[in-house]
């Protein structure tokens, strides 16, 4: 089919050399070679056969245009008919002085042509509008603006500028005005009227007769206000346009401009130690300037919290032990967090015995731990001096009154601790305990354990199969502290129970799963 | 200052006060007869009460009881403000009372509720049902028949526990000693030897369960080395 492999087969060349040759290339280019393979498939039938004509390497060069809807017979009558005739055409520049006639070639055929459009170049020669001056203008206007300039001088000045557009690098360059003799003597002239203090290029212009050299300040200087007043002079048709332009012109300063260029030049040269100088300082300045910011908000945050006034809410909920303890609490968390802004919910006492809130804070820490001790002492076992019972309740009353200005609570408890021993203690059904209960009534029967109902249904079978029933015949503190206990056991039993099933399950599956080792 | 003192909770302690609530039926009879207000149709006089187990004036610290009756009872709502908290009443059938029990104002504490079911006729016993031959209402009416005095009583005992009382409530609470039961008696079953009783049979059921939950917590621990072996393999 290919005929390139035809020849190739000819020449007896093998198909493995050939195909390390190309396997050369395809490292290089593989994605190339096997996106041209992906191509391939997309070329019709016809250039299929004219690909396989032409061989594995075709000609980089894409002869026809790409007209992809366009049949190829289409395409060759195209060509024929797409032939344009070039024409040799003589043109003149009218940018030039001089009206050379050259000829260039142009497409299209001899008398379409004859219809003579200036020359395409000619737009892209431009020159600045720089304003033009007679001898007379210079004598009358401009001859004050600096006695050192000649009109000679700033004609060639002006003449400069016209010639390369302004370009200050290349005006400043090829700038070589050569004076004549007679203006020296004039300047010479001014110069002995001038303080002797003036710079040496006075002394130079007297010796040496040579021209000073101009700056590139000094011509822009002279330029600028030159032609400032020359537009202020053509001012009479009321010229709007240029006043803007004038304003700019009068900007110029020559003294700032050799000063800027000096901090520019001394800013490039600076040693790397001072860089690293000026930024460790703006550095420093930007840490001060946030001291400072912190400093002022923390001096508010303070007098916000010294102005801050004191609630009055209602104190009731913090005299149990349970809203005591949460009172500690929120104190302590509040503590801890360091939080300005929430404040504690302690309500401190207004009126002639108030007492500042800090006090306050130590005085509850202090009741907190008094109750700590008086366990601790309760736990040691109480001894009793048996009183009448009788005695007792007036006694107490009375030590209750005496008390009450004083932390009560604790002297009660220690006056009972003191008195009653636990058999007295039982009587009166009266039980310390030392977590935090909710205060209240409630009635003994009503408050035992109750578990989910899944639970419960079956601790209560086992509680029916050990002979209990729920509903306790005696419910007395001792009997109800036992039976919860008893119902807790219940419960992990049941629990218990449930595990162990799960786990049998397990294994019996996992026996199942290894066969039954 | 702070608020009065009788308000003042004292912290960690609690008191409980031992009651007895319920209800005592008796059938009408020539002994006991209707009361001439109450309709014919009333089959038993009854009486529902809060008592004391010693009969210590419970007034000291309950202001007041409500018996919430049956809404068929004219004025269902019996409001006893002076002890003996009892309602005499006559009826058919039974229901459902709920007590509330209104404390002394200067205690500080809320009303608490009890509910107790009015009992009129005699529960079968374990003899009864057997006769019966399981049958219910059969042994209901076997039993009616022995309890020949037709006198039924129903009777709980509790114990109002008060959690931080307030200074006053614990003066009244404590002014005698209220959880003197009786060791041994034969007026009231709530003595001592009765919640001795109970004690001991807690404890019988709580050592059984401990053997129960020994021995499974060595079925699991079995268990757990089968499945560790299991996995390893």
């Amino acid at each position: 089919m290919s005929m390139a492999s035809d020849i190739l087969d000819v020449l007896n060349v093998n198909k493995e050399t050939r195909n390390e040759h190309q396997q050369k290339k395809k490292k290089k280019h593989i994605i190339h070679f096997e996106e041209s393979a992906n191509k391939r498939k997309k070329i019709g039938a016809m250039n299929r056969e004219l690909a396989n004509l032409m061989g594995p390497n075709l000609a980089p060069i894409n002869i026809t245009h790409h007209q992809p809807n366009k049949k190829f017979k289409d395409r060759l009558t195209d060509l024929q008919t797409i032939q344009p005739s070039w024409t040799s055409t003589p043109f003149t520049n009218g940018s030039r002085s001089d009206g050379l006639q050259l000829k260039h070639w142009v497409k299209g055929k001899l008398d379409l042509l004859e219809s003579k459009k200036p020359y395409i170049y000619e737009k892209y020669n431009t020159s600045l509008d720089i304003p033009d001056f007679t001898e007379d203008d210079y004598k009358k206007l401009l001859k004050d603006i600096n006695p050192d300039w000649s009109y000679k001088e700033t004609k060639y000045l002006f003449d400069m500028a016209k010639r390369y557009d302004l370009r200050w690098a290349v005006i400043i360059d090829s700038y070589e005005y050569v004076p004549d003799e007679d203006e020296i003597t004039v300047k010479k002239e001014d110069q002995n009227k001038v303080d002797d203090k003036e710079k040496s290029k006075d002394d130079e212009k007297k010796e040496t007769k040579t021209y000073t050299p101009r700056t590139v300040e000094d011509l822009k200087d002279q330029l600028y206000k030159v032609s400032s007043k020359l537009l202020n002079s053509k001012k009479e048709d009321g010229v709007v346009k240029d006043v803007a332009l004038i304003k700019a012109l009068d900007s110029f300063d020559k003294n700032k401009e050799i000063e800027r260029k000096k901090y520019l030049n001394r800013l490039l040269h600076r040693a790397p130690t001072e860089i690293a100088e000026e930024e460790s300082l703006v550095i420093e300045a930007r840490k001060f300037e946030l001291a400072a910011k912190k400093m002022l908000m923390e001096r508010a945050q303070l007098l916000q919290l010294l102005d801050s006034p004191q609630s009055s809410a209602p104190i009731l909920q913090f005299l149990t032990s349970s809203g005591l303890t949460q009172l500690y609490n929120t104190l302590m968390t509040v503590d801890k967090s360091k939080k300005r802004k929430t404040e504690a919910p302690v309500a401190p006492q207004l009126g002639p015995n108030a007492i500042p809130y800090t006090q306050q804070l130590a005085k509850q820490q202090a009741v907190q731990q008094q109750a700590q001790a008086h366990k601790q002492q309760q736990q040691q076992g109480g001894s009793a001096a048996a009183g009448a019972n009788g005695h007792h309740g007036d006694k107490k009353s009375q030590k209750q009154q005496q008390h009450q200005q004083q932390k009560p609570q604790s002297e009660i408890l220690k006056l009972l601790q003191s008195r009653l021993t636990p058999e007295e203690m039982e009587v009166y059904g009266i039980k310390f305990h030392e977590d935090k209960v909710q205060a209240g009534v409630y009635l003994r029967s009503q408050k035992i354990v109750t578990f989910k109902p899944a639970v419960q249904s079956k601790v209560v079978e086992i509680l029916n199969e050990l002979g209990i029933s729920m509903r306790l015949t005696m419910p007395t503190g001792a009997v109800c502290g036992k039976f919860d206990k008893l119902m807790h056991r219940i419960a992990s039993l049941v629990d218990l129970k449930k595990q162990t099933d799960k786990i049998e399950a397990e294994v019996t599956l996992m026996k199942r799963q290894k066969g039954m080792l | 200052m702070a608020p009065s003192i009788s308000s003042k909770r004292i912290r960690n302690i609690s008191v409980s006060r031992p009651i007895i609530y319920g209800n005592i039926a008796e059938k009408v009879s020539e002994k006991n007869p209707l009361p001439p207000s109450s309709p014919s149709d009333h089959t038993h006089t009854w009486k529902v009460f809060l008592a004391d187990p010693l009969g210590n004036d419970l007034s000291q610290y309950i202001k007041k009881v409500v018996f919430k009756l049956h809404d068929t009872y004219v004025n269902s709502s019996r409001s006893i403000e002076s002890p003996p908290f009892e309602v005499h009443e006559t009826g058919w059938g039974e229901f459902e009372i709920v007590i509330k029990i209104y404390f002394q104002n200067d205690c500080g504490e809320k009303n608490i509720t009890l509910y107790h079911h009015l009992k009129l006729h005699p529960y079968p016993t374990h003899a009864d049902i057997q006769r019966a031959g399981g049958d219910e209402e059969a042994a209901l009416r076997i039993a009616a028949a022995e309890n020949v005095s037709g006198h039924v009583e129903s009777i709980q005992y509790d114990e109002l526990v008060f959690n931080e009382p307030t200074e006053r409530m614990f003066k009244l609470l404590t002014q005698k000693p209220g959880s003197l039961l009786p060791y041994k008696s034969d007026k009231t079953p709530f003595t001592k030897v009765a919640e001795r009783e109970e004690l001991d049979r807690i404890d019988k059921a709580m050592e059984e369960i401990n053997k129960l939950v020994e021995q499974r917590q060595i079925e699991f621990k079995k268990l757990e080395e089968e499945r560790k072996k299991i996995v390893q393999l």
